[in-house]
């Protein structure tokens, strides 16, 4: 872990000053993906709400990105644990480690696909799965990917993805019961 | 003249009114099959025996397909691994279930059994502290997870009772697992990848879905093997009619070649497959009619046997010339023919109620097929024959050795090999999987992943006299297994008592279930405190009300609502009485057999049976074929009252039945009870042949036409088995070694010690 470049933080972004113009998606995806080819690490905050309660869960902790598809969150707040996805496995580890294979469970696939795919610049992944929509203003620019599969729109009615310049700023997961996850992304302190 | 041809058209007709008969009848009714059963002992009188075949053909595991994907990289053949699985499971009308190691019980597809939980396992505590851990996990759970339909579950059952119900249902499969898939390592060291699949109602065409499913995913390098009872059957089968078909084609090859060779003659060659052909029909139509089927290896064995019935014509034919007429010749040679077609067609009938309906069969088969050959023959032939056709080539007269030396070359070829098989250690076997018509590697693939996938054939077995009865007593083993486990003793066991508690058990599960008002504080003190909103776990609350209620679960009602449970063959009635089989899988057979002596259980093994059985009925099957060599050595010994020489026909037989047996010891082959069968012909043509040399050779043309004739019937015969030798099949391959090798040498010692020494003089 100490290898890490830690100036190559999550997908490059704050490393260099990089600053590329990004017209369109396509560019930006390419740029995102130009960057993300060494490991990388976050701190970020997840606020999930539920329908069954009065207040969100707030997590905190710290999320790395090795190209090109592994990612690990590891949860410090409220509760230690950490969740890492490689090859499509699913590994949560507390006090022991359960594997779960997200090919059987699409719903929760599709979200940390999305954010992976991204990552990786595949867009003809989130081409297939999504509606995309771009926005992209002074800079500061917002993704909606809305799933063309119409049992995950059942459940999950749009991804958003927010950055400027290079950076991606917060990950927003909306459901069709109202509920909601929103991750917001901040530089890595260590 | 015109008498003779209205006579042979009239007879013919008959014939042809039979033969046709028989081929409308099986052209309506044929089935063949292939499956093992019916060479399995069926007549035993042992109850629990009985019971575990019975119910062994009943279970759904038996027609488990395992399949398993090698051959390309390990992450290749996963990835095919999953995306197979996928789209099986996108095929519920062909398949009950598919397992590859994931996760894949959806608790969704079990909604039936939802409010049948808190019967089916003991309730959890529904203290505050109890409760507030759950719903702490359920917390935990819902941070770490998105999964909308894992929480919506676990909103109405906090406590995952349902879940932990059906988790002791899995079967806890022993392979080592890759990125969650089950995985086995050839001796290579090359993985492969397993899925174990449950066919719906037939498996073929689940087979040919399997094998179509897994082409689309396939690069060159993945390869499919799939194994499994049905697999193998489906495979036996397609080898017993690649073995008939190219039997066929030898059969017609060397008839032709040896009419055209020998006899110069087309219509002999026509005239003498008659008797073949009609045998062949009317056998099928007979076995057929008494058994409902025909069984794959009694029709490649039973044709191949039949093809003896050429022997016939070909007596008739060599014995042919211008001075009798073909009925009167046939006269003169009928006392012999009868007698040895009536000696055969007796041995096989020795084996009929022997326990095997696939043997019984078979005895049936050759023994009509060689009745209807000679009254064919009686019948039919002489009034289609005529000397003018037979065209014979001049061959060589084996002289026959001296009475002295007669008697030491018998003693050498008799009682030799009988020394060396009596020295050698363990040449019977009687190991079911010995007669298992599927090739070693498919056997060997079946075992290791039934084994390793905790589907065993060792069993409990647990009796009553009624279901509720047999549930109470399956539930008081289960410490006692549980303990069997801590000690190593055995890996895992599956009682039907897990999947249906008695009513007795159900009912204690429900006197533990809280009061209403208690249960409703408890929750709403602790969801309170952990940031729930009200109402939100009403529906929790609702069903353990509700359970306090609900009647209890009986079989037939369980039946029902949990048909896939596999419960119907872990608990059953047979007989009037009640019972249930509780699998179990010895890690240490030393251990069980001593932990077993200080239990009051029934165990049972699939395996040990059927060997049993097998070992009882090989010793029958022996006993019977030497009262049948007793038979014909007094039947000698009656003859010799008028003619001394009619001892040397019993040395074929003996010689031909030892030779046969030393070769398959020498090859390193053990003697299995399909040996034992093919032993039958073996004394048959023994008997036949000595009786030709030994009576039918008062002159030097009669010993020239016996020569003539069986030089030609041992060349067709021994080539025809000699090629069944070569079958991919290895009871048929068997069979045909023991008979090319024993024909062999009945024909030799038939030509140089059964002929009297005096013959032809």
């Amino acid at each position: 872990m100490q290898k890490i470049i830690s100036a190559l933080l999550f997908c490059g972004i704050w490393s260099s000053g990089y600053c590329a113009s990004t017209p369109d998606l396509l560019g930006l995806l390419d740029d995102l993906s130009a960057n993300s080819n060494t490991a990388s690490r976050v701190d970020f905050v997840e606020t999930r709400s539920a329908f069954f309660l009065f207040d969100p869960i707030i997590s905190k902790g710290v999320l790395e990105f090795y190209p090109p598809a592994k990612m690990i969150k590891h949860i410090y707040y409220p509760k230690k644990s950490t969740l890492s996805i490689e090859n499509d496995i699913l590994s949560i580890t507390k006090k022991t480690t359960k594997k779960v294979d997200l090919i059987e469970y699409p719903l929760l696939a599709i979200g940390i696909n999305a954010i992976l795919w991204v990552l990786s610049g595949d867009y003809a992944e989130l081409e297939e799965h999504f509606e995309i929509d771009f926005e992209d203003k002074n800079k500061h620019w917002s993704i909606y990917l809305t799933p063309k599969n119409t049992q995950i729109l059942a459940e999950i009615t749009k991804i958003t993805i927010k950055g400027a310049d290079n950076l991606i700023s917060s990950i927003l997961l909306n459901k069709s019961n109202g509920d909601y996850t929103l991750t917001v992304l901040t530089q890595n302190e260590n | 003249m015109k008498t003779n041809y209205l006579a042979a058209v009239k007879t013919s007709l008959l014939w042809l009114i039979i033969v046709v008969a028989g081929l409308i009848y099986l052209a309506d009714n044929l089935s063949i099959v292939s499956n093992l059963e019916q060479f399995l002992p069926k007549n035993t009188r042992d109850n629990t025996t009985q019971i575990l075949f019975n119910h062994l053909q009943k279970q759904q595991q038996k027609h488990l397909i395992f399949a398993k994907i090698q051959g390309a990289d390990i992450n290749k053949i996963v990835d095919i691994n999953k995306k197979l699985k996928q789209i099986l499971l996108k095929k519920p009308e062909l398949f009950d279930f598919i397992a590859n190691g994931q996760q894949d019980k959806n608790i969704q597809d079990y909604q039936n059994l939802m409010q049948y939980r808190y019967y089916l396992t003991k309730p959890d505590d529904f203290s505050k502290l109890s409760l507030r851990q759950n719903l702490t996990e359920l917390l935990d759970i819902f941070s770490n997870n998105d999964n909308s339909k894992i929480i919506d579950y676990l909103l109405k059952d906090p406590q995952q009772s349902l879940k932990k119900y059906l988790k002791q249902l899995t079967p806890n499969a022993d392979f080592a697992k890759y990125q969650g898939v089950w995985i086995v390592k050839n001796t290579n060291k090359q993985a492969g990848t397993i899925l174990i699949i449950q066919p719906k109602n037939t498996s073929a065409n689940g087979l040919k879905t399997i094998k179509q499913s897994f082409n689309t995913l396939s690069n060159n390098n993945a390869n499919l093997v799939l194994s499994g009872a049905d697999v193998i059957a489906a495979t036996v089968q397609d080898n017993i009619e690649r073995t008939i078909s190219w039997l066929s084609w030898i059969l017609v090859l060397v008839v032709v070649a040896v009419f055209w060779y020998f006899y110069r003659s087309k219509r002999l060659m026509i005239i003498a497959v008659l008797p073949l052909l009609i045998s062949i029909v009317i056998s099928m139509a007979v076995v057929q009619a008494i058994f409902g089927n025909i069984h794959g290896i009694v029709l490649a064995f039973g044709i191949t046997s039949l093809g003896v019935s050429l022997d016939y014509p070909l007596h008739l034919f060599s014995h042919l010339h211008n001075k009798e007429t073909p009925a009167d010749t046939l006269k003169r040679l009928w006392g012999i023919l009868r007698l040895g077609g009536l000696t055969s067609i007796f041995s096989y009938l020795a084996f009929i109620g022997t326990g095997f309906t696939g043997l019984t069969q078979l005895a049936v088969f050759c023994a009509v097929g060689l009745a209807v050959s000679l009254l064919v023959v009686r019948f039919l032939l002489p009034k289609l024959v005529s000397h003018l056709w037979v065209k014979k080539r001049s061959i060589i007269i084996v002289k026959p050795l001296s009475n002295k030396h007669k008697s030491i070359v018998s003693l050498v070829i008799i009682m030799l090999p009988i020394l060396i098989l009596w020295l050698t250690p363990d040449i019977i076997r009687t190991d079911i999987n010995d007669i298992n018509p599927a090739t070693k590697p498919q056997l060997k693939l079946a075992q290791e992943l039934r084994q390793k996938s905790n589907y065993g054939d060792d069993f409990l077995l647990v009796e009553g006299d009624n279901a509720q009865q047999v549930l109470i007593k399956t539930e008081a083993i289960k410490p006692k297994l549980q303990l069997a486990i801590k000690q190593n003793i055995i890996a895992n066991f599956k009682l039907s008592s897990d999947i249906l508690p008695s009513k007795k058990l159900q009912k204690l599960y429900q006197s533990l279930l809280p009061d209403e008002q208690e249960l409703k504080q408890n929750i709403q003190i602790v969801s309170q405190d952990l940031g729930f909103k009200n109402q939100v776990f009403d529906d929790f609350v609702q069903a353990v009300i509700l359970s306090k209620k609900h009647n209890l679960l009986d079989e037939v009602e369980m039946s029902k609502i949990f048909p896939k449970s596999g419960l119907e063959s872990m608990l059953f009635t047979q007989n009037k009485r009640w019972y249930s089989l509780v699998s179990v899988d010895i890690l240490d057979q030393q251990k069980f057999a001593i932990w077993l002596k200080n239990t009051e259980f029934e165990y049972l093994s699939a395996q040990k049976i059927s060997n049993n059985l097998m070992a009882n009925y090989f010793s029958v099957a022996y006993q019977r074929i030497l009262l049948i060599l007793l038979l014909i050595s007094l039947l000698v010994l009656w003859q010799m009252r008028s003619n001394i020489d009619r001892i040397w026909l019993l040395v074929p037989i003996f010689s031909g039945v030892v030779m046969t047996l030393l070769v398959q010891v020498l090859l390193g082959h053990n003697i299995t009870i399909f040996h034992l069968l093919a032993l039958l012909l073996v004394i048959g043509m023994g008997f036949d042949y000595g009786l030709f040399f030994n009576q039918s050779c008062s002159n030097k043309r009669d010993l020239t036409n016996t020569n003539y004739a069986i030089f030609i019937s041992a060349i067709t015969t021994i080539s025809v088995f000699g090629a069944l030798g070569f079958s991919e099949v290895v009871i048929l391959s068997g069979m045909g070694q023991i008979i090319a090798v024993g024909v062999l040498t009945c024909f030799i010692s038939a030509a140089f010690i059964s002929t009297p020494q005096r013959s032809g003089q």
